[in-house]
């Protein structure tokens, strides 16, 4: 039986133990006087013996799918004759790719050798055993749970913990894969990243002011030997979320301020929303907005005053990130701001102060450490930009700190660095890890200095 | 603040005491309504600091206080007690304009602090709250320090123009909340590391620093325990030597031992006001009898 079928027939059994523990429950009330006398509601009988059904039988089909495969292919290859045993990792592959064309029928039999031909068939053979052998396991592990688990219904059991229990470890489970996902990336990008730094040094990948990643693939080629200096894109980083967070901070704060302070509940119902539309906005929209918009207007303005601005500046692509992180930073600092008790703010009124002189010197100190949280949450999300910076920076590395002028920055580069063909082992490829690892260090310190400044200056006002 | 030349008018003649009595007049004409629509007692006084007639609280279409009129002396401790729900508190917030605050919230009556309306358009609001301090029922102090916090009225208003000033008045301050024995080697540590009672003094000091003519008091004692409240109490009765004072309490004890007057309102409506002993040993009215015997409240 195909996996979907035998899905969907686990559904129905599953779906059946349930309604016979639910029957089975009340059958058991009926003579006792109610469900009252029962430990747990009907509802928790039924989960139970659905989950006494499904669960064992899932454990044993995912574990069956992930390895059956593997053995199988094992015992086909291990089959085949010693002057067709493959010997390194490609010719594995060649053998293993014609056995599998044969057997799926794209390959005629005729066409390979009879060792393959026979190897193929007792592929199929192999294939075919094991999913009637996994029916069967299913069908008879989901008749034996559903069974025990109706038997062992009784008015004392424990039902209701039991589904608590197993809802908890679900709980778990999920809240694992998130975590591991973010062990795995981690892992591989550190792996990466020491293979690069084994062609390419360390110190010469953080404090190199050349960039220009063109290697040679042949001796004879003519391109540059390559130059892994990262300063530059760390410096056209910064610079360009320095913009973004010049334009953002101040305008997302007073914004929150309005908001939060002033705004009449009207229009904050239809304001606070529409602004965080602006996150909701795809970043590649920002990208050809910060290009075609964005930076021929910066280019016209400073030309008009006698200004050398490249068409493609640092200034054009932080404006429009600027723009793109206010509702970071208004929509944290105006529920940091909202949060401050209403005693601060009678306190402060009571003693004669303006509303603008209230916010000043007792909401924002107040809110402040939630402030900064908003800040650096927002520079973490400019560090990491690329649709952007991609559209409208350029792929100049240039170490500079005009803003007029076109720079790069690391997530460009990694753009630049995997797309199109590439191979995997040469050292331009593997720059992008390293730097994917320099991204994913910056960040992370951030956030974690954020954390300790909100934990530090938090200010307890209750 | 030099209030005696801030009086623009006078705000006490003949003309106001007639119109008091014909107020008085038509009150005792309605009195079949199931409502105590008249207040017994003595709800005026000659002279007196604030001057509040016929006032109207509205939450939205909700009317919470039903024509309310009623003196506070100077220099007099006036204590306003009913059952929860009763209006005192929005009233006493009409007397500073806190009410402001509140989007929903209308006023309308005829409030004067010595003969300048509270309500007048023209009136500085800041200024006005400078003039009648605010004691929350909940010690509000700011998160910054003991010394921050008292000096942060002075420095918006700009009443010291030296640090040896501002000093000064700090200590002052904090001397007059009964405050400064406990505070004075730590006026840099944070206001609201201190207990609640001296909290409760600190914010009574960060008020008095701006010298205001008028502390009201929203139940300053209720989230304190008694020692706290014992403290507050001799407090109140110290500072009314030069202040004014005004308090909603629900301890009738408090009302009796703190107050010269008291107020007894019931459902929004000022049902009796009289001499602090006069309410608590003769009241004059039913309601007022019914509540301090704690019949409700």
């Amino acid at each position: 039986m195909q996996t979907g079928n035998l899905l969907l027939l686990l559904v129905v059994m599953v779906a059946g133990a349930y309604f016979v523990g639910l029957r089975r429950s009340y059958a058991l009330a009926r003579p006792l006087g109610g469900i009252r006398h029962l430990h747990s509601l009907p509802f928790y009988f039924a989960m139970r013996s659905a989950m006494w059904c499904a669960i064992p039988a899932l454990v044993v089909l995912g574990l069956w799918l992930a390895f059956d495969d593997s053995i199988i292919r094992q015992q086909v290859l291990a089959g085949l004759p010693a002057e067709l045993q493959p010997t390194d990792a490609s010719s594995y592959n060649l053998t293993l790719s014609k056995i599998q064309n044969v057997a799926s029928g794209a390959l005629p039999a005729n066409f390979v050798e009879a060792p393959i031909a026979a190897a193929a068939e007792n592929l199929q053979a192999l294939r075919q055993t094991s999913a009637m052998a996994l029916t069967v396991v299913i069908i008879v592990l989901c008749m034996f749970g559903g069974a025990w688990a109706w038997l062992k219904v009784s008015p004392q059991l424990r039902a209701r913990q039991q589904v608590e229990r197993v809802l908890q470890t679900l709980f778990m489970l999920c809240a694992t894969v998130a975590i591991l996902t973010t062990v795995g990336i981690v892992l591989s990008v550190l792996f990466e990243s020491i293979r690069f730094f084994g062609k390419v040094p360390v110190t010469d990948f953080l404090f190199g002011l050349q960039w220009s990643p063109q290697t040679a693939l042949r001796a004879d080629q003519v391109a540059s030997g390559g130059a892994f200096g990262a300063v530059p894109l760390f410096m056209g980083t910064m610079l360009i979320s320095a913009i973004a967070l010049l334009v953002a901070v101040p305008v997302g704060l007073m914004s929150a301020i309005y908001l939060a302070e002033y705004a009449s509940n009207r229009v904050r119902t239809v304001a606070k929303p529409a602004l965080e539309v602006l996150a909701g906005v795809p970043t590649v929209v920002y990208g050809f907005f910060a290009a075609l918009t964005v930076a021929p207007f910066i280019r016209g303005m400073g030309e008009s005053i006698g200004l050398d601005v490249a068409s493609e500046s640092a200034l054009a692509a932080g404006l429009v990130m600027g723009i793109m992180i206010i509702p970071f930073v208004s929509s944290l600092a105006d529920d940091v701001i909202t949060a401050v008790p209403q005693a601060m703010r009678d306190g402060s009124l009571g003693l004669g102060a303006t509303k603008s002189e209230t916010i000043k010197k007792v909401i924002f100190p107040a809110a402040l450490p939630g402030i900064m949280g908003g800040i650096l949450l927002a520079a973490s999300r400019a560090i990491g930009e690329t649709m952007i910076v991609v559209m409208a920076a350029g792929l100049a590395a240039n170490l500079t700190a005009n803003p007029l002028e076109a720079v790069t920055t690391i997530t460009v580069q990694i753009v630049t660095l995997l797309t199109g063909d590439q191979e995997f082992d040469s050292a331009k490829t593997l720059a992008a890890f390293a730097l994917g690892l320099m991204l994913f260090i910056t960040t992370l310190v951030m956030n974690i200095f954020a954390l300790h400044i909100v934990k530090k200056y938090r200010e307890q006002y209750d | 603040m030099e209030t005696a030349q801030q009086l623009d008018k006078p705000s006490l003649g003949n003309n106001d005491a007639a119109k008091d009595k014909a107020i008085n007049e038509r009150d005792a004409m309605t009195q079949d309504t199931p409502y105590p629509d008249q207040t017994v007692g003595q709800p005026f006084v000659d002279n007196p600091k604030m001057r509040l007639r016929d006032v109207e609280v509205f939450y939205a279409d909700n009317q919470a206080i039903h024509g309310v009129s009623l003196d506070i002396g100077k220099n007099e401790v006036v204590s306003l007690i009913g059952p929860s729900g009763c209006g005192k508190s929005t009233f006493l917030r009409c007397l500073n304009r806190m009410n402001d605050t509140i989007d929903i919230c209308r006023v309308k009556g005829d409030l004067h602090l010595e003969g300048q309306d509270l309500y007048d358009p023209k009136l500085d609001v800041v200024e006005l709250r400078a003039r009648v301090g605010m004691v929350f029922q909940k010690p509000n102090p700011f998160p910054k320090s003991i010394y921050d916090n008292v000096a942060y009225g002075p420095r918006i208003h700009g009443l010291a123009n030296k640090k040896y000033d501002l000093d000064e008045i700090v200590e002052n301050s904090l001397r007059k909340a009964g405050l400064w024995d406990e505070v004075k080697d730590r006026l840099h540590a944070s206001g609201t590391g201190l207990s609640g009672g001296q909290q409760q003094r600190l914010c009574i000091a960060r008020t008095i620093a701006v010298s205001p003519e008028v502390v009201l008091m929203d139940e300053p004692c209720s989230a304190l325990d008694p020692i706290a409240t014992a403290k507050i109490e001799e407090l109140i009765s110290e500072l009314s030597e030069s202040y004014t004072i005004a308090i909603v309490t629900h301890s009738m004890q408090q009302a009796a031992r703190v107050s010269h007057r008291t107020a007894y309102f019931h459902l929004g409506r000022l049902v009796e006001m009289n001499d602090t002993e006069t309410v608590f040993t003769k009241p004059e009215h039913d309601l007022t009898e019914a509540y301090i015997t704690g019949r409700f409240g």
